[in-house]
């Protein structure tokens, strides 16, 4: 007895200005179901989910909801019909509470006139129960992280009784704690009939929730399967065209044990770590995770002068080092590459050339004046080896897609000659190709010599290409193996479980 | 470095604070003997402002007052109602000075009636103060006289185009130089409206421009580039005030065409005294600030000695001078000059305008 | 540089085909002319102006009206550089205005006391450098937003403007009046070309110059496009912002000692909302108010549009209060076409 359908996507092509980003795509949605959404960047996906939820119409074809046909084309009409989108960041008023957030729009109030604060507790208190989300109805909302904004705009949906929940990459800020418990909260939503769309690029993730895959390629469909008779594999070769070459990177393996270090912690503490010690050697790929909060984006600020020490030692190419700012680090050979492109590691109005040479200016000023010729070969350079995706070294570096950015910001790090390289979160929502071509230029640079510390939340892509992994949990380190030596439950179980607990 | 640096400033800040509060507090020293003090509300920086309370003080200081400042620099309507209460509560025996505008006027003298404090202003004049209590008067030009005189000699002096530059319109003096001008240029038409296109003075001249020169030099510098351009052939420029004038000078002179302009103007400034000197302003229109604050002065200590009686309009000693008869002008600077100072003291107080326009 | 892999990459996927060469032509002409189609419309604006104005009155289109407009536009001109630096740095400068009378203030008073030229002048921009370092300093220590600091230091001024002088101008510049008051002598190839053109000119060049070619320039789009970033590229925040500020203050300086020797003037109000004016002129060229976009000759278009417009008012025969409508119109239009860029 199959669900009854819906969400019916019907011919659906879309058109931009150079661009046809939809081409005939159809699908079809249950009640209950999860259906998966995969694809490159750039592939569609989120043209489709703007379309779904009314941002824009379609230029061709027609999309219905439980049958009807949806015509007019708003973003409140789209809630008004139940369906709901939670985005990566999702967009809440932060100086509001999270039940003024939740109930936005719907607040309960004296004749219209004056909120009634009291009403609107219990019944955020009542939702967030029933779904277990733990949350505090009066909390304001600037002061959560991104996992509990996250569940405030799931909560928001859900008290306006979506029928179709659209998740695009919903674990992207998630450590494996919290990403356990939205699948346990998906599970009771597909219990009680919603449909949601689940757009990833975490491929386990969504062969392990989905009934259903929709490939998009280019625009197109180029499949839509149930789960079972896919393989991850034929998935990734479906979104590229192609097969992914050497499959996924391996892990080196135990390095040589005698290559020196290039940067050493001992005892590094202050309100957040405690007492660290882990040294990177030169080609190495050492890897730290850990769930948010315990240390690992302390270790990388903290190292880059952007983070007060209270104890311990640092030495950097065998040298004492006290970190005092991002200069001196990057005077000593040290690089941080940021979490967050956009916001934090590049200049977005600036060229991708511009964003390269920024880190160091006096490599290419000659007789104190900027040498455009020595700028533009840096980066052709560097466009080249890192395989760069932009149609000129002079397009603004907003215009790229993520991925590319990262790989401009290694870029950066590769200008500059550091030799200790600390990486924060690289793959983060970045496609598989993308995430693979990440894999390889690490590999590469600690081939060249480099120390490469990688922090992220994602054991598993961890796992594929470094060296060691160390575990962090609470601000200590409680492991630090060799990557042959471990496995995701293993280290998930030394960060989140019992095997790691401290006292 | 920082720690320093941040402590250096404040320094020069404070040393620069001191240094420009020292000055003013100096200005109010109390003198032996004092009658008591009159209160001065100083409403903006220029020339003519400082010269008139200048004036003030040496009236003040010759019959035995001392003359407190309030300053204004902003020309704003809250400072000058804060400046007024503060000299009532501060004990002054008379207020006199120049009020912002014609909004604060009202609070400002309505404040000084309560407080039974005699107050006259320059400037401002409206029929229905010279009735409210402790109003002693008005002191300022008759706008419209002021700038019939120097149409006048311009009707019978000149022909051609001319052109106007205005001070800053929405005022009433403006716009009532302007007035008055065209009407003593014998210009026919809306002279109240004051715009052109008028003939004038039986057709031998043509009215063709106004500009504003909000009082300033440099404004007034591209109000005659501007009026040059558009008439090439243009004879005759009127400028309500010497900055203006001084600044149009410059330009015409850039433009090589102060031959072909004859300036006229007022005010009688000492920039503008060099002007008539030199013979690029033909004639202007003259009145002394210092001599109308030191009028002021005098009626006031009239009024409380009980000679004078209140709410009564006088209109200020004015010159016309050319050339011809420059010694004439009673400068604006002659306070610095004692013997200058008492000859005006002995003159005769101003008398008042027997009907005061408005009633 | 760096050292690289002796393991070769593995043959990358395909890249994105290359852009054709037209696009990339087209993106090195943007790059090099630092213009976008989009921010060219105050020329096709100010061809409209002149067509129009050009029918109204018969003396307007003579050289000696536009050389009038630019010897009016020249001083606003030069300090309208120095904002749009600052302004791509996403800082900005209120206290223009009287910083600009101050410096004519020390040299006007310098000179009327028998004091060389040159040792007046050079008193003159030192005082408005000092005025633009306090600025720089107190910008770089604070988290306070500029347009606070340098607002507070406008009202500072003001009041040390007014304390020196008592009010009264300075009424002969000499040295500078001749230099600057009048016309290139008839015989040059610019017969009757103002020489206030001149120092415009070389600061349009050094702004231009500046902002393409040197470090400090470059580390000033970086500032203004994104401090965060700028910061963990490792570029010295504050030590920029401070040289930027004290660069603002010698153009500042330059610019009182033009237009003093123009309007043969010191006076605190030689250059009365000269900060706003500069500002609005860079904004209207296409330099952003939030930083990191713009670039001096996308400014100077702005300052030319400004000119036209105030004269052509003048020549079409409407009051003098239109200007000011007519400037308040074209800012907020100006804004409005910025098109936000996050």
């Amino acid at each position: 007895m199959a669900d009854p359908v819906l969400l019916e996507v019907e011919h659906v092509g879309k058109h931009f200005p150079g661009v046809q980003a939809l081409d005939d795509v159809s699908m079809t949605l249950r009640a209950g179901e999860v259906h998966g959404l995969v694809g490159q960047n750039g592939a569609g996906k989120s043209t489709l989910v703007k379309c779904i939820t009314g941002v824009h119409p379609p230029d061709a074809g027609q999309i219905e909801l439980e049958g009807d046909p949806i015509t007019t084309y708003m973003p409140k009409r789209a809630y008004d019909l139940g369906i709901a989108v939670v985005h990566q960041r999702t967009k809440l008023i932060p100086y509001l509470s999270v039940a003024e957030n939740v109930l936005l729009g719907h607040l309960p109030t004296y004749h219209g006139a004056v909120i009634q604060r009291g009403e609107a507790n219990r019944v955020t208190r009542d939702l967030l129960k029933r779904f277990r989300l733990r949350l505090d109805p009066e909390m304001l909302v600037h002061r959560l992280g991104p996992a509990e904004r996250q569940q405030v705009a799931i909560a928001r949906a859900l008290f306006r009784r979506a029928r179709l929940l659209i998740l695009d990459e919903p674990t992207a800020a998630l450590d494996a704690e919290r990403a356990e418990h939205l699948f346990e909260l998906i599970g009771d939503l597909q219990m009680q009939g919603v449909g949601i769309l689940y757009v990833s690029h975490h491929l386990e993730e969504v062969f392990r929730l989905a009934d259903q895959i929709t490939v998009l390629r280019d625009g197109k469909v180029v499949a839509t399967r149930p789960v079972g008779e896919l393989d991850q594999n034929e998935v990734v070769t479906l979104m590229a065209g192609r097969r992914l070459e050497n499959g996924i990177a391996r892990p080196v393996g135990a390095t040589a044990p005698e290559s020196e270090p290039l940067l050493e912690l001992d005892g590094v503490s202050n309100p957040v770590l405690r007492d660290i010690r882990l040294s990177v050697g030169a080609g190495e790929v050492v890897g730290v995770t850990g769930v948010i909060g315990a240390g690992g984006h302390d270790i990388a600020r903290a190292l880059f002068g952007l983070e007060h020490l209270s104890s311990g030692e640092i030495r950097l190419l065998g040298e004492p080092y006290v970190p005092q700012g991002p200069r001196q680090a990057i005077a000593r050979g040290l690089f941080l590459v940021p979490e967050d492109p956009t916001r934090d590691g590049l200049v977005p109005v600036l060229s991708v050339a511009q964003n390269i040479t920024i880190v160091d200016l006096p490599g290419i000023t000659r007789g104190g004046l900027l040498s455009l010729r020595k700028e533009r070969a840096i980066a052709r350079r560097y466009v080249d080896e890192l395989s760069i995706a932009t149609g000129s070294i002079d397009t603004p570096v907003r215009n790229l897609s993520g991925g590319n950015q990262q790989k401009v910001l290694v870029a950066k790090a590769l200008a500059l000659g550091a030799q200790v390289l600390v990486l924060e979160e690289p793959t983060q929502g970045v496609d598989v190709h993308a995430t693979a071509e990440i894999h390889r230029i690490v590999r590469s640079l600690a081939d060249g010599g480099k120390a490469v510390m990688v922090i992220s939340t994602d054991i598993r892509d961890l796992l594929q290409f470094v060296d060691r992994i160390v575990a962090l949990r609470g601000g200590r380190a409680v492991a630090d193996l060799p990557a042959g030596e471990t496995d995701y439950a293993h280290m998930l179980d030394l960060t989140v479980g019992s095997l790691g607990a401290v006292a | 470095m920082s720690k320093l640096i941040r402590i250096g400033i404040v320094a020069v800040f404070a040393l620069a604070l001191a240094a420009a509060t020292g000055q003013t507090s100096a200005q109010g020293q109390p003198k032996a003997a004092s009658k008591g003090t009159i209160a001065f509300l100083l409403s903006g920086p220029d020339l003519y402002y400082q010269d008139g309370m200048n004036g003030a003080k040496a009236a003040a200081e010759s019959l035995g007052y001392n003359l407190k400042v309030y300053s204004n620099p902003n020309i704003s309507p809250s400072v000058e109602l804060a400046n007024v209460q503060n000299a009532i509560a501060q004990g002054a025996k008379a207020i006199t000075g120049y009020s912002v505008g014609l909004s604060t006027e009202d609070a400002s003298i309505a404040a000084a009636g309560k407080a039974n404090v005699p107050i006259l202003l320059m400037y401002g004049y409206s029929p229905k103060y010279l009735t409210k209590p402790s109003v002693v008067g008005f002191e300022q030009v008759n706008v419209v006289d002021y700038g019939k005189a120097v149409g006048q000699y311009v009707a019978k002096n000149f022909t051609g185009q001319l052109a106007i530059i205005t001070g800053q319109l929405g005022r009433g003096d403006a716009e009532g130089y302007r007035t008055g001008f065209l009407q003593g240029a014998g210009c026919k038409g809306n002279t109240t409206a004051g715009l052109p296109p008028m003939t004038c003075a039986n057709g031998k001249i043509q009215y063709v421009a106004t500009e504003t020169g909000h009082w300033l030099r440099p404004d007034g510098y591209k109000a005659a580039q501007d009026m040059i351009a558009k008439y090439p052939n243009l004879k005759i420029l009127f400028s309500e005030n010497d900055d203006m004038a001084v600044g149009a000078h410059t330009a015409l002179v850039a433009a090589h065409k102060d031959q072909q302009v004859s300036m006229v103007s007022m005010n009688g400034a000492p920039y503008g005294l060099v002007g008539v000197k030199a013979g690029w302003i033909k004639a202007e229109n003259t009145d002394s600030p210092a001599l109308e604050g030191l009028n002021a002065v005098k009626l006031l200590n009239g009024y409380i000695n009980k000679q004078v009686p209140g709410g009564k309009l006088y209109y200020s000693y004015t010159v016309f001078i050319t050339k011809a008869n420059m010694a004439d002008a009673v400068g604006w600077n002659f306070f610095t000059n004692p013997r200058m100072v008492a000859t005006y003291m002995k003159m005769p107080l101003l008398k008042p305008v027997v009907a005061p326009p408005g009633t | 540089m760096a050292t690289h892999t002796n393991v070769p990459l593995p043959a990358r996927p395909p890249t994105e085909a290359p852009a054709p060469w037209s696009a990339r032509l087209l993106g090195r002409l943007r790059h090099f002319m630092d213009i976008d189609v989009y921010a060219v419309w105050p020329l096709f604006v100010m061809v409209i102006i002149i067509a129009y104005t050009s029918t109204k009155s018969s003396t307007y289109l003579t050289v000696f009206n536009f050389e009038n407009i630019l010897s009016q536009v020249a001083p606003l001109g030069i300090v309208t550089m120095g904002q749009a630096i600052l302004l791509i740095s996403a800082g900005l400068d209120l206290s223009v205005g009287y910083n600009i009378a101050l410096s004519s203030i020390v040299t006007g008073l310098l000179l009327e006391h028998g004091y060389s030229l040159w040792l007046a002048i050079g008193a003159g921009v030192l005082a408005a450098m000092a005025v633009g370092f306090t600025n720089g300093v107190l910008v770089a220590q604070n988290r306070a937003h500029p347009f606070i600091i340098t607002l507070g230091m406008s009202i500072f001024l003001f009041g040390l403007d007014t304390q020196l002088t008592g009010g009264a101008p300075v009424n002969d510049m000499k040295g500078l009046y001749t230099a600057f008051g009048g016309n290139l002598a008839n015989g040059f190839p610019f017969f009757g070309l103002p020489t206030v053109a001149i120092p415009l000119v070389i600061v349009v060049a050094f702004a231009y110059f500046f902002l393409r070619w040197t470090p400090l320039g470059r580390r000033a789009y970086a500032i203004g496009g994104n401090e965060e970033a700028a910061y963990l590229s490792g570029i010295p925040i504050k030590r920029t912002k401070i040289l930027l500020y004290t660069l603002m203050g010698a153009i500042v300086g330059l610019t009182g000692m033009v237009l003093a020797g123009q309007i043969n003037e010191a006076s605190f109000n030689l250059a009365q909302n000269f900060e706003l004016e500069s500002i609005a002129c860079a904004v209207i060229g296409g330099t952003a108010l939030f930083g990191g976009r713009g670039g001096a000759l996308r400014s100077l278009q702005g300052v030319a549009l400004w000119g036209v417009v105030q004269n052509a008012i003048v020549f079409v025969g409407l009051s003098s209060n239109y200007q000011q409508m007519a400037l308040g119109a074209i800012i907020v239009i100006a804004v409005m076409a910025q098109r936000p860029e996050r």
